[in-house]
C-alpha cells in the first residue's frame, strides 16, 4: 500500500479511467483532426504535403459549405425553440392530474425510443409524393401538395419538423422531472395571494425551471448539429444539398469523396463554433440561473 | 371583523371514509385557535378547507359573517404559513415577502413601507438581499412570517408552522408568533400535533380525533375537565392514568361503578400507606422531576414525584391520591362528573366521587 501513500499517485489513478476514455476517444481525435487538415490530400504516387491552412481557405471558397452553413442555422432556428417550447407545454399538461396522463406520458415519450433508422423510414412514407400518407390525406381535401422531401423549398422544413416531433418528447421528461420536484406548497401559497396561474407560470414555474431549460438548450444544440441518419434515409442531402447539414457534409467528404484532410477541416471549424456556443451558453446563461 | 364560524365541516375523498365529519366551532376576533390532534384526525385538511385550498364536501365557512365556500381562496381576507414555508427559492427574501403585494398591484410606495415595517417586526432588515438558501430554519419561518405580516389580511392560518426547527428555536418561535398575533390582533388558527404548543399559545383548543371534535375548550379546562378518555390521554405528559376497576379496587375510590374507568393525573397521584398496591416497573428522572411507572397488576399507573426519588426499580410501594382529584368516565369513555362534556347526553348525569 505504499504507492498509495502519496496524494498525488492516488489522485491520478483514480482520474485515469476518465482520462483514458476522454484523450483516446474525444481529445486524440481532435488533435490529430487539427493536424491533418494542414496536410494536402495524398494519394499512392503522391504523399500528403504540408499546406498550412490551404484547406481552410478552400473552405471559404466552397459553396456548398456556406450552403450547409446556412441549412444548418435554419434548421437549428427551426428546432430549438419550437421543441423546447413544445416540450414545456407538453410537461406542463401531464403534469396535472389528468386522468390516464400515465398514457399521455408515454405517447409524449414514444417518438424518443423508437429507433432513428425506423423513424426515418415511417416518416419516409408519410411523405412519399401521391401514396404516401400526407398526400392521402391532404389530396382529396383538395390541398396541393408539393414533393415534400424532392422539392428544395420543403426538404429541409420536412426534416425540421421530424425532429421537433422526436426533440420534443425527449425534452419533455427533463421539464416533468424538474416540474415533479417542486413543492405543491409554492402554488398554494402563490394561490392565496392571488396569482393567476399564468402569473405563477412565470415568475416562479419557468424561472425554477431555467437549470433544466439551460440543460435541454445544449443538448438541442448540439443535436442540431450532429444529425446525420435522417437525412442518410430521408434525403441523401439533397435535392442539390437544400437539406444537407454540416455533419452529413462532413461525412460525405470524408467517405464518398474521400478527401479526408477537408474533412477534417470542416470538423474542426464545427468543434470550433460548438465549443464557442457552449462558452456562451454556460458563461452568459449561468449567472443568470437559480440553482437549488 | 373576522370571526370565524365554521358549521357541520365535512370532507369526504370520493366514497372513503369522510376525514373530516361535522365539526363545528368558532374562533373570536383577534384569538388564536389551535386545532389539535394526532396524524390523520383532519386538523391539515380542516385548514385547508378554511383557507379555500380544498373544496368543502358539506357544511359552511363564515369569515366575519360572510360565507366564504364558494369564494376563491384569494379573496377570502386570509394568509397562511405553510409547514415547508413554500418560499420561492429563486427570489430574495425581499421578493419573497412582496410577491403577494405585486401580485395585488399594490403601489410601489406603499409596499416598501409595508416591507421595511415587517421586516422589522420579525428582526429580518439585514437580510432581504438574501435568497431563502442562504437562511436558517428560524429566518426562513420569519420570512414566511413576514409575507402573512405585509398582506395584511385579518385572518392567518398556520400549518404545523414550527414542526421543521429545532426544540430550542421552536420555543422562542412559539413566544414570537403569540406575539405577533396579539400585537397585530389577528384572528388566527394554528394547527399542530404538539400539545405544548396548543397549551401555551391558544386561547382555545379544539382538539381533533378521527375528523370528529373530541373537546374544544381553553387549554386549562382542557387540561383540568377532559371531556373523555381520549382527551384525558392525549393532553399531558405523561398522559392521564385511565383505570379500569379492578377486583381489589382501594377503598379511598368508594362509588366506582361498575364499568367505569378513574382518571388521575400522575402529578396528583401520590405514595400513601394504603391504596393501589403494586412493584415498580421502571422510573424515569427527568431533572425537576421523577416518573415512576407502578404495575398494579394489568395496569400501570404513572406517578410524577418532585426532584430525585429514592424508590428504586422492583420496589413495592401503594399508590393514592385524593378522592376529589379522580375523574369519572363511562363504558364509552365519555366524562360522567361534570362539566364540559362533548357528548350532550352525558349532561347532568350524577356527579360521582366529587
Amino acid at each position: 500500500m505504499r504507492i498509495f501513500g502519496n496524494r498525488h499517485v492516488l489522485g491520478w489513478l483514480l482520474i485515469s479511467p476518465a482520462v483514458i476514455l476522454l484523450v483516446t476517444f474525444t481529445h486524440y481525435p481532435s488533435i490529430s483532426s487539427f493536424i491533418s487538415s494542414l496536410f494536402s490530400r495524398g494519394n499512392p504516387i503522391r504523399p500528403a504535403q504540408f499546406v498550412g491552412t490551404d484547406q481552410y481557405t478552400a473552405m471559404m471558397q466552397d459553396p456548398v459549405f456556406w450552403t450547409v452553413l446556412e441549412n444548418n442555422m435554419i434548421y437549428a432556428a427551426g428546432t430549438i425553440p419550437a421543441s423546447i417550447g413544445l416540450a414545456l407545454l407538453m410537461a406542463v399538461l401531464v403534469d396535472q392530474m389528468l386522468p390516464g396522463r400515465a398514457f399521455l406520458r408515454l405517447a409524449y415519450f414514444t417518438p424518443t425510443i423508437l429507433p432513428m433508422i425506423a423513424v426515418a423510414n415511417i416518416w419516409l412514407f408519410f411523405y412519399t409524393p401521391e401514396i404516401g400518407l400526407l398526400d392521402q390525406v391532404l389530396r382529396p381535401l383538395g390541398i396541393d401538395t408539393p414533393n415534400w422531401l424532392g422539392d428544395p423549398d420543403t426538404a429541409l422544413w420536412a426534416i425540421i419538423f421530424i425532429t421537433i416531433w422526436k426533440e420534443a418528447g425527449f425534452f419533455m421528461i427533463f421539464y416533468l422531472a424538474a416540474l415533479q420536484t417542486q413543492s405543491p406548497e409554492l402554488k398554494e401559497a402563490a394561490k392565496l395571494e392571488g396569482a393567476s396561474p399564468f402569473t405563477f407560470f412565470w415568475r416562479i414555474t419557468f424561472p425554477l425551471l431555467m437549470p433544466t431549460t439551460l440543460f435541454v438548450l445544449v443538448n438541442a444544440v448540439l443535436n442540431s448539429f450532429k444529425l446525420v441518419d435522417h437525412i442518410f434515409i430521408l434525403t441523401k442531402g439533397g435535392p442539390n444539398n437544400a437539406s444537407s447539414l454540416i455533419l452529413y457534409y462532413i461525412y460525405e467528404t470524408a467517405f464518398s469523396f474521400f478527401d479526408t484532410p477537408y474533412a477534417a477541416a470542416l470538423t474542426i471549424v464545427l468543434l470550433a463554433f460548438l465549443a464557442l456556443l457552449a462558452l456562451i451558453q454556460f458563461g452568459v446563461l449561468e449567472k443568470r440561473i437559480h440553482y437549488r | 371583523m373576522s370571526r370565524i364560524v365554521v358549521e357541520n365541516l365535512v370532507k369526504q375523498f370520493g366514497d372513503a371514509a369522510p376525514v373530516v365529519n361535522g365539526v363545528s366551532f368558532e374562533v373570536e376576533e383577534g384569538t388564536l385557535t389551535v386545532l389539535l390532534g394526532g396524524s390523520g384526525c383532519g386538523k391539515s385538511t380542516i385548514l385547508r378547507m378554511i383557507s379555500g385550498l380544498e373544496d368543502i364536501t358539506s357544511g359552511s365557512v363564515k369569515i366575519g359573517e360572510r360565507e366564504v365556500a364558494n369564494v376563491d381562496a384569494s379573496k377570502r381576507g386570509v394568509s397562511m404559513v405553510f409547514q415547508n414555508y413554500a418560499l420561492f427559492p429563486h427570489l430574495s427574501v425581499a421578493e419573497n415577502i412582496l410577491f403577494g403585494l405585486k401580485v395585488r398591484k399594490v403601489p410601489t410606495e406603499e409596499r416598501n413601507k409595508r416591507l421595511m415595517d415587517a421586516a422589522e417586526l420579525v428582526g429580518l432588515d439585514e437580510l432581504l438581499e438574501r435568497k431563502p438558501a442562504q437562511l436558517s430554519g428560524g429566518q426562513r419561518q420569519r420570512v414566511a412570517l413576514a409575507r402573512t405580516i405585509v398582506a395584511q389580511q385579518p385572518v392567518c392560518l398556520m400549518d404545523e408552522p414550527l414542526s421543521n426547527l429545532d426544540a430550542k428555536l421552536r420555543a422562542s418561535m412559539r413566544a414570537e408568533i403569540r406575539g405577533l398575533q396579539q400585537r397585530l390582533g389577528l384572528t388566527m388558527i394554528y394547527v399542530t400535533h404538539d400539545q405544548v404548543e396548543a397549551m401555551t399559545m391558544a386561547d382555545q383548543v379544539v382538539l381533533l380525533n378521527e375528523g370528529k371534535v373530541a373537546q374544544m375548550a381553553s387549554p386549562a379546562d382542557l387540561y383540568d375537565w377532559p371531556a373523555s378518555t381520549y382527551v384525558a390521554k392525549f393532553v399531558g405528559s405523561p398522559p392521564m392514568n385511565v383505570l379500569k376497576r379492578s377486583a381489589n379496587a382501594p377503598a379511598f375510590l368508594k362509588n366506582w361503578e361498575a364499568g367505569w374507568r378513574a382518571g388521575v393525573r400522575a402529578e396528583d397521584v401520590i405514595l400513601a400507606d394504603e391504596g393501589l398496591s403494586g412493584v415498580v416497573d421502571s422510573v424515569d428522572y427527568l431533572g425537576s422531576e421523577t416518573i415512576l411507572w407502578v404495575a398494579v397488576g394489568d395496569q400501570t399507573i404513572a406517578c410524577k414525584m418532585p426532584g430525585r426519588s429514592t424508590v428504586k426499580v422492583g420496589d413495592d410501594v401503594t399508590c393514592a391520591w385524593q378522592v376529589e382529584k379522580t375523574h369519572w368516565f363511562d363504558e364509552t369513555g365519555v366524562r360522567r362528573d361534570g362539566v364540559q362534556t362533548a357528548s350532550p347526553t352525558s349532561q347532568g348525569s350524577v356527579s360521582q366521587g366529587m
